[in-house]
């Protein structure tokens, strides 16, 4: 399977429900984790792979849509699914705005339960490539000294390597030397690929 | 009525009376002379005291005492010597008076035999009319007795109504939380089943966890219909039905019933049920209903108070009132509580403070906690909010 990595998150306080939505993903091939309550998804560390959020809209105490805006005050942009047990209008109009995937109404049938969570882990999959991606961009970045963060966030903003050097107060020599370490440190192929990499990164000279 | 008995008629009319007096002595008369001309023989003077005797017991004292002068002029007329005048000779004078005094006696003892007679009936008579009007009232008695047993027939019949209908609003404000709690089970059925299909459909299927997921099935299934049959039992008019209950299982169907609708009202509700709780003699379905009430009371004080503070303490526990053993539920509230001048004002049908509200649901719950014997109350909390509280006398077990 292809979709082994991915993981489907479920938060309902209702052990049946929570049981049976658990097992009807899992016998359609997909790892599950489960929560009873929304405070208890946001206290544990989960998997870093692509992944979507099953969640129950009325829950005492925390409710999903609470979790929902948790999670993007932290910045968390997992897809959700909620499930409800009678959806208004202005509260699914409300989710639906603030990113969510699907809005099912209990007892919702299971294909499309499976059909929302497929393309939910899609989205996500996609957004997973290049969270990681960018993740491994910064780690490289992370290694370089700050010296070469600044050449290059210069050579990034389009200076020659003279300029860069005048730039710095120093030789060409040395900023070949270390735009060669650069390259390297960041795994670039090219000075495109270079500039490509420091402008994902947001690297600018201003700092 | 009275049936008339010989010996004991009513009095005849004065005239009667006196008529009858003069004519029997005018016959012994007539009879004492045909006999003295018959047989020559000396009169039958004793046949005046029959006259006397008669006269006296038919028409009482003073027709006794007008035959009595009667026979003594009579007698003393036709029989004494002279003849036919009525100055009797000297020698016949004793005979004269002992006559008389004879008449006076016989005369006397008839008139006192006929009026101990005579009051004996008019007893009887009292006595009779006594009975009558004492069954009469009897009657009358029973009659109202019948009519109250009636209107109290009809008097509980329309409260059964009023329960009911007042039962049906109450769960009406219950509706989502009740498909909630089919529709839960209902979720987990169906996901179970689809997900047996997907490991059916798998060349090697895992059969325990198929075993499971249809284990599931069967209590998710059970768990909906015991939710329909909790939910038909209270919207039924069923009749009332007294049975030995456990409090604590009332407590735990209705928040059955509540618990989805106090999670969106995002009130906590709190248990602190005593194992000691005494069995008690009920209607399982109405004391569901006062207790249902009270909860959603409780919710609708606390929709004004900030969420955190919304709690509800349902408490169950044995109480020891003047000796006996009662089952006491309390339903404590934080709500915003009431005046103490309005404590009494509760209670009443129609009392009501919600723009929704019908104000029937403490008055019902009320009736019907009296008609178990037991008291609902109100009272306010020391710090914030109210508490409703009914006892009900523990049910005696039978000994074995
Ligand atoms: N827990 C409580 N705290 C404060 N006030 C209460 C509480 N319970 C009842 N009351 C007061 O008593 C009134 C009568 O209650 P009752 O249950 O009889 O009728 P209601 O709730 O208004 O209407 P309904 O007939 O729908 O139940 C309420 O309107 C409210 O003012
Ligand atoms: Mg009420």
């Amino acid at each position: 399977m292809t979709n082994v990595e991915a993981i489907v998150f479920i938060v309902d306080d209702d052990l049946s429900v929570r049981r049976s939505t658990e097992r009807l993903i899992r016998s359609a091939g997909l790892n599950v984790q489960t929560f009873l309550s929304a405070q208890e998804f946001l206290k544990n560390p989960r998997p870093k792979g692509p992944a979507c959020l099953v969640l129950d809209v009325r829950m005492p105490g925390f409710s999903g849509i609470d979790l929902q805006r948790e999670l993007m005050q932290l910045g968390i942009n997992i897809p959700i699914i909620f499930i409800t047990g009678h959806g208004s209008i202005p509260m699914t109009v409300r989710a639906m705005k603030a990113g969510a995937v699907e809005f099912l109404t209990k007892p919702f049938r299971s294909h499309a339960l499976l059909d929302a969570v497929h393309s939910a882990l899609e989205r996500d999959r996609s957004a997973y490539k290049e969270r990681s991606e960018t993740e491994e961009l910064r780690e490289h970045f992370e290694q370089l000294t700050p010296r070469e963060r600044q050449v290059l966030a210069l050579v990034a903003a389009g200076l020659l390597n003279k300029q860069v050097a005048a730039e710095l107060a120093t030789t060409e020599r040395t900023i070949k030397f270390h735009r060669a370490h650069i390259m390297q440190k960041m795994g670039a192929e090219s000075l495109a690929d270079l500039v490509r990499m420091a402008e994902r990164l947001g690297v600018s000279s201003q700092g | 009525m009275l049936m008339p008995k010989p010996l004991l008629w009513s009095k005849p009319s004065a005239v009667m009376r006196y008529a009858v007096a003069v004519i029997s002595v005018i016959l012994t008369l007539l009879l004492a002379r045909m006999l003295e001309h018959y047989w020559q023989t000396t009169p039958f003077v004793s046949l005046f005291f029959c006259a006397i005797m008669f006269s006296a017991w038919f028409g009482g004292l003073r027709a006794g005492l007008l035959a009595i002068g009667l026979s003594v002029l009579v007698f003393d007329y036709y029989f004494l010597q002279p003849l036919h005048s009525f100055l009797p000779n000297l020698n016949e004078l004793p005979r004269l008076i002992l006559f008389a005094i004879s008449g006076l006696i016989v005369g006397l003892l008839s008139a006192a035999q006929r009026s101990a007679t005579e009051s004996l009936r008019e007893a009887r008579d009292d006595l009779a009319a006594k009975v009558d009007e004492l069954r009469r009232t009897n009657d009358a008695l029973q009659e109202e007795i019948t009519e109250r047993n009636r209107a109290q027939q009809a008097l509980h019949k329309v409260q059964a109504d009023l329960a009911h209908m007042t039962r049906l609003t109450t769960m009406g404000e219950l509706t989502a939380s009740i498909a909630h709690e089919v529709n839960q089970p209902l979720t987990a059925v169906l996901n179970n089943a689809n997900a047996c299909l997907d490991l059916l459909m798998h060349g090697a299927p895992n059969l325990g966890e198929v075993r499971e997921a249809l284990t599931e099935i069967i209590d998710d299934a059970d768990r909906a219909s015991a939710v329909i049959m909790r939910v038909r039992q209270l919207a039924k008019g069923a009749p009332i039905e007294k049975s030995l209950l456990n409090l604590n299982d009332i407590v735990n169907d209705v928040l059955t019933l509540a618990r989805y609708e106090s999670a969106a009202r995002q009130v906590a509700i709190r248990t602190e049920l005593s194992e000691g709780l005494p069995l008690v003699l009920a209607d399982q379905v109405q004391l569901q209903q006062v207790l249902l009430n009270l909860v959603v009371n409780g919710m609708d004080a606390m929709s004004a108070v900030e969420a955190s503070r919304r709690l509800l303490i349902i408490c169950g526990r044995r109480e020891t009132r003047n000796s006996t053993s009662e089952a006491l539920i309390s339903v404590q509230d934080a709500g915003i509580g009431f005046k103490s001048e309005e404590v009494d004002r509760l209670f009443e049908a129609f009392y009501t403070t919600k723009p929704q509200g019908i104000g029937m649901g403490l008055a019902i719950s009320r009736s019907i906690i009296e008609d178990h014997g037991g008291h609902l109350w109100a009272e306010q909390n020391q710090r914030s909010g109210a508490t409703f509280s009914f006892s009900l006398p523990a049910a005696e077990i039978a000994k074995s």
